[in-house]
């Protein structure tokens, strides 16, 4: 019998803990929908976003980055986004907002600054890599989700860290999952956190549903953007980029690949594939260093 | 002292005095590591896949890269009854379908083929939850294990 002390807050102290966080670029969701409009120019993104000088600094450094593959290093916003074109534009958009909320540590989840940078960009690249292979045709969508699908970490963070050691218990002992665990002994899991983080930020409903799914063997095959999601997230892992403490303490369902609509070729595929890209993404690490 | 950080999917090999063979957060990949104390040579070979996936792939499969050690460590001396061989890795989720467990497929592979080599391993640390990160001195007689939240482990 293991002894576990009562849940000690629900998911209002976690909303209360996310209006400390600063709210995701206004500007990256308007020039998103600017992306959506045929009317509009790419110059008319570039005129939303050109103002926020940090943002604007971060679109460059990815878009300079083997990430995005550029043959040609740029140094201005105008020619970035012409040579990105809309897809890639989205992908620089989100990556680039994102990078301040993901580069910090999550010592709650032994994870140094550059953990959940590297996790979310690999699992960000390695869907890349399965919407290729098995023509899931909104790759935008997916790889904004898995850039972000471990938001919930950095509130949860300082959470979890004073109980671990009760969480990593109840997960070897019980043989939970570390998100079974999270809601013996927090009362959530960062994924739920994760989607009221992003409701909270505007984010399309699809996309929410997706990042609450993805630990969830039950749900992530409910859907296929959440299915591709929760196999980008277990690629990235079995790779071992940027992985934590929870790392491989999940159940993974045996209809997922079926779900995703991923043979099993095209898996051992992907896993080839990512490892080339996931070593280019591993250049990142020191743009944020610097 | 020099530290040779061994890439997923790479093999390294090395008769250097006073050198490192690492390798990082390996994952569901295998680590296999060996070394000739005598000659002081040593590798270490880091599995991904247990096959290659086709002729135009970039990452070898568990056939060629022990190849490639083994091949490599005796050119440099090594006699394979003085090889001591270590394993790590091969982690794997809490409940996993056979067709994503990659962890076991690689360690699958990996005994077949030193086994077939007439080789034995000294020291085994593979699967389970464990994100593991392992290194090996050249000519040393141990590997060494380090996990989050875990005591360093010798093999």
């Amino acid at each position: 019998m293991i002894a576990v002390s009562t849940p000690n807050f629900t998911l209002d102290a976690v909303f209360e803990s996310m209006a400390d966080l600063p709210v995701f670029p206004k500007v990256v969701h308007k020039a998103l929908q600017v992306l959506d409009d045929p009317k509009k120019k790419i110059s008319d993104v570039s005129e939303i976003i050109k103002f926020d000088q940090g943002l604007v600094a971060n679109i460059l450094k990815l878009t300079n980055s083997a990430i995005f593959g550029l043959r040609q290093q740029v140094t201005d916003l105008d020619t970035a986004l012409a040579l990105l074109g809309n897809q890639k534009i989205r992908e620089v958009l989100v990556a680039g907002a994102a990078m301040p909320y993901l580069s910090r540590p999550l010592s709650g989840y032994e994870m140094a600054p550059e953990d959940l940078w590297l996790h979310s960009m690999s699992c960000a690249v390695v869907s890349g890599v399965i919407s290729k292979r098995i023509g899931f045709t909104d790759s935008s969508t997916l790889f904004t989700t898995a850039i972000l699908h471990d938001i919930g970490k950095i509130v949860l963070d300082i959470y979890v860290g004073p109980r671990l050691g009760e969480v990593l218990m109840i997960s070897k002992q019980r043989g939970n999952s570390f998100s079974e665990a999270e809601w013996s002994v927090l009362g959530t899991d960062h994924a739920v956190a994760g989607a009221a983080i992003l409701t909270n930020w505007d984010f399309p409903p699809d996309i929410c549903r997706a990042v609450r799914n993805h630990h969830d063997p039950d749900l992530y095959i409910q859907d296929r953007l959440s299915a591709c999601l929760a196999l980008s997230n277990i690629m990235s892992i079995q790779l071992g980029f940027g992985v934590g403490t929870d790392g491989f303490r999940y159940h993974i369902s045996p209809a997922l690949l079926k779900a995703a609509g991923c043979g099993q070729e095209d898996y051992y595929w992907c896993m080839d594939h990512a490892i080339t890209s996931f070593y280019e993404a591993e250049k990142l690490l020191n743009m944020i260093m610097d | 002292m020099e530290q040779i950080l061994v890439k997923k999917g790479k093999t390294v090999v090395s008769d250097k005095k006073g050198a490192r063979l690492f390798t990082v957060s390996l994952g569901s990949a295998l680590a296999i590591a060996a070394s000739d104390p005598v000659a002081h040579v040593s590798g270490m070979a880091v599995c991904v896949l247990p096959k290659k996936v086709d002729k135009t792939s970039a990452v070898p499969g568990v056939l060629e890269q022990l190849r490639e050690l083994f091949k490599e460590m005796i050119s440099k001396g090594a006699k394979p009854q003085n090889l001591k061989i270590f394993l790590a890795g091969a982690a794997g989720f809490l409940s996993e379908p056979d067709e994503l467990a990659i962890g076991k497929k690689l360690y699958k592979a990996v005994l077949v083929t030193l086994k077939k080599n007439g080789l034995k391993t000294k020291g085994e640390h593979v699967g389970g939850p464990l994100n593991r990160t392992a290194s090996l001195h050249v000519g040393g007689e141990n590997m060494t294990i380090t996990m989050l939240d875990e005591k360093e482990i010798q093999l």
